[in-house]
């Protein structure tokens, strides 16, 4: 019993070393890549920021869905390459929406709140 | 998948002495369809849940309702029939998916608590089974309190691989092709381990059973996620579409040859 339970932790710990002591030597020689290439993404958010610069928030409301849309259906896909940063990009983009939905929209938080959207695409890395 | 099997399949006939095992014995097949529902199992949660927008929390309890309904008819069969067999473990499969992400997204639990309450919870569901049967053999289910002890065990293996698959590729940041690969080599070694060096098939059985469902999920990111996140965007409608037609052909196929069936000689 006690000697089956030992061979199963050496058959999985042996795999698990051989494959840690190669993603550590690949990830010394890569840099690191964060959430991916997020252009599609900053695309749709310029797109909102023009129409909330000319005043048409509801335009710039249903844009935003497109945003809301694809952010949510990537989730699985890039939430895991980055925790921290993709939850960075999450709140940003929750301030961004309620700005937006919000019953009368001040244009200049919905100004500001995608601005802070779109600095946090562009550096993930910094917490909003 | 043998002449054999066929062979077996018409010398089924259970005497005063035998009774129908309720489960399929483990066979290549019973893997390939293993593999593939927790595959669709991914793929179909992630679809019902971001597509059709029902929210978490509802999407869960209906589809745990569509489970209820199916072990019920998997109950209810007195030897092991492939359809309601494999519908119950495709539908475990999207259930576990389920719950284990309203647990992380919905309540917040951490993944790490999650894997340790599973793997406690599995422990538990081994630990009651043996006292209660004396044995944790999947050769010999034929009693309803047996049977319950083995979905208990399925679910939780699910619930738990789910978990630790999802806490190995945030925690270490792995995409699902590295994550696939990982457990893919963990199954391997288990495999050699069973095959050469004397590893328990129960024990074995168990620890692969766990481990398919990563590798699974991995593979069926890895399929239907957009090409900018390398995955092969295939998209999670027709990846789950295709895995399910092909399951559903499989599982036709062994109700034809009644593979996988198996007699249980029974003591006193």
């Amino acid at each position: 019993m006690l000697k089956q339970i030992l061979l199963a932790i050496v058959l999985i710990a042996v795999p698990v070393a051989a494959f840690t002591g190669f993603e550590v030597y690949a990830r010394s020689t890569a840099t690191a890549s964060g959430l991916g290439d997020l252009s599609a993404f900053k695309a749709i958010i310029s797109d909102v920021q023009a129409l909330a610069v000319k005043g048409d928030l509801s335009g710039a409301a249903k844009r935003i869905t497109d945003w809301e849309t694809a952010w949510d259906s990537a989730e699985t896909a890039i939430r895991p390459l980055n925790q921290a940063e993709w939850g960075n990009i999450d709140s940003a983009s929750d301030d961004a929406l309620s700005a937006l939905r919000a019953a009368k929209p001040v244009p200049d938080d919905v100004n500001k709140a995608l601005a802070a959207l779109m600095a946090a695409l562009n550096d993930p890395s910094k917490p909003s | 998948m043998t002449t054999a099997t066929l062979a077996d399949a018409a010398s089924i006939r259970p005497g005063p002495m035998t009774v129908f095992n309720r489960v399929p014995k483990v066979t290549a097949d019973f893997w390939l369809i293993k593999l593939m529902a927790v595959t669709m199992g991914e793929t179909a949660a992630d679809y019902i849940n971001v597509q059709l927008g029902l929210g978490l929390t509802l999407t869960s309890l209906i589809m745990s309702g569509v489970l209820a309904a199916a072990l019920v008819w998997q109950f209810s069969q007195r030897r092991y029939v492939p359809a309601p067999y494999w519908l119950g473990v495709v539908l475990i499969s999207v259930v576990g998916t389920l719950v284990t992400d309203n647990l992380v997204d919905t309540f917040g639990v951490p993944l790490l608590v999650t894997t340790i309450g599973f793997s406690i919870a599995l422990a538990a569901t081994f630990i009651v089974w043996f006292m209660s049967e004396r044995t944790l053999s999947i050769h010999s289910i034929f009693t309803t309190r047996r049977e319950a002890f083995y979905w208990l065990a399925i679910l939780f293996t699910f619930a738990l691989g789910t978990a630790a698959g999802d806490l190995v590729a945030e925690q270490f940041s792995l995409g699902y092709l590295a994550t696939g690969i990982l457990f893919g080599m963990i199954i391997a070694s288990l495999a050699i381990g069973y095959f050469f060096l004397g590893l328990d098939p129960i024990l074995g059985f168990w620890l692969v059973y766990i481990l398919t469902r990563p590798l699974g999920a991995s593979f069926g990111d890895l399929l239907s996620q957009p090409h900018q996140y390398g995955g092969l965007g295939l998209g999670t409608i027709i990846t789950s579409a295709v895995f399910l037609a092909v399951i559903a052909g499989i599982v036709a196929y062994m109700s034809f040859r009644h593979e996988g069936e198996e007699v249980v000689v029974v003591d006193e």
